[in-house]
């Protein structure tokens, strides 16, 4: 649980775009684990578990929040190097842009992107997991990447 | 031909997913690695994406703190605990008792209307009442058939049975059967009678 820590925690936190809320989701989802770790078959990937417990704890907070709250991530993540500030600035940027890009991408291509990058799903875990068919999803990881390049290129030219 | 290539290239869109996550049949990869010798446009395509995918995976991670994690494991935990408990509670519950699943009143209202059925099924059924020995009494009175009053002992026989039909009959609760044993008695003296009148009639004359 320890080794996916980071990878559920930054899940959470880009699907749901808000620290605060990601923190109840990620409590919430350590209690579904805990509790339902007899139900867990051994015999499947223990990410595919923990991606798809988590998933659906995000879904079920986008359902029951009717408004998305936004708030800023900058502080989220730790930097990568406290005494170059030019190289903070920069990752900061990059951080923000990609993260509002995320953000804007429509719900079905952002599971699909978030569940394959952080989770580590193939994307026949994801199919199975979303119940949809492979080719959907492979078209939405596309338009995912798509999108989030175009938005980048957008803003640096 | 220009259409041909725009399909495949489309097509590959999709599928170069599955190159980049190494799930693509052999063939099929050997197929799309042909493809790629000649378009220069999916060629870009595939590196656009792996070079966003990168851009993506590059970017530091938000991270939880420790003490926060620590504080995270230790509900989960405790809930877990109170999961068990509440599934022990849960199963304790499937088995609670009546006056818990329907409340007293209920209860006490069925239990009432139970026991009067059975009150009223013993009653009927297994508490006989005393019959008096009419049979003895009627046969002794019998026995002196013969004697000079005849007649009126014969009226009082039939006297008795006849209070015996109108008032005893009613007071008491006898069962069907019962009843039944009864009037063949009853029938069975009413033809001694008879036979006896008819005996007295024959000698008086």
């Amino acid at each position: 649980m320890q080794g996916y820590r980071k990878q559920l925690f930054s899940y959470l936190v880009r699907f749901c775009g808000n620290k605060m809320a990601a923190e109840d989701l990620f409590q919430e989802t350590l209690i579904k684990v805990w509790n339902g770790i007899k139900s867990y078959n051994e015999q499947n990937k223990f990410s595919s578990w923990l991606f798809s417990i988590a998933h659906n704890v995000a879904l079920d907070y986008l359902r029951s929040s009717s408004v998305r709250k936004s708030s800023s991530l900058e502080e989220s993540y730790e930097f990568s190097d406290g005494n170059n500030p030019h190289r903070n600035y920069v990752e900061k940027e990059s951080y923000k842009m990609i993260m509002d890009a995320v953000k804007e991408l429509p719900d079905k291509q952002k599971n699909v992107f978030l569940l394959r990058q952080h989770g580590g799903l193939s994307f026949k875990e994801i199919a199975t997991e979303l119940d949809q068919p492979l080719n959907t999803v492979l078209g939405h990881m596309h338009y995912a990447v798509s999108k989030i390049r175009k938005k980048l290129s957008e803003e640096y030219g | 031909m220009d259409n041909t290539n725009n399909k495949i290239c489309k097509e590959f869109e999709s599928e170069m997913w599955l190159i980049l996550d190494g799930s693509l049949e052999k063939q099929l990869q050997d197929n799309w690695n042909d493809h790629l010798k000649i378009c220069s446009k999916c060629i870009m395509t595939l590196e656009e994406a792996k070079e966003t995918i990168e851009l993506y995976n590059n970017l530091p991670q938000e991270n939880i703190q420790n003490s926060a994690f620590k504080k995270m494991i230790n509900n989960a935990v405790s809930s877990q605990k109170n999961h068990e408990v509440r599934q022990y509670t849960s199963s304790i519950q499937k088995n609670r008792s009546l006056v818990e699943i329907f409340g007293f009143y209920r209860l006490a209202f069925g239990g009432s209307i139970l026991a009067a059925a059975l009150m009223f099924i013993f009653i009927t059924f297994f508490n006989d009442p005393k019959i008096p020995e009419m049979n003895t009494q009627i046969s002794n009175e019998l026995l002196g058939w013969n004697t000079p009053d005849i007649n009126r002992r014969l009226d009082n026989v039939e006297s008795q049975i006849i209070s015996l039909q109108t008032n005893d009959w009613d007071i008491y609760i006898v069962r069907k059967n019962k009843k039944e044993e009864w009037n063949s008695a009853l029938r069975a003296i009413q033809n001694q009678i008879r036979k006896m009148n008819k005996e007295v009639v024959s000698t008086s004359m």
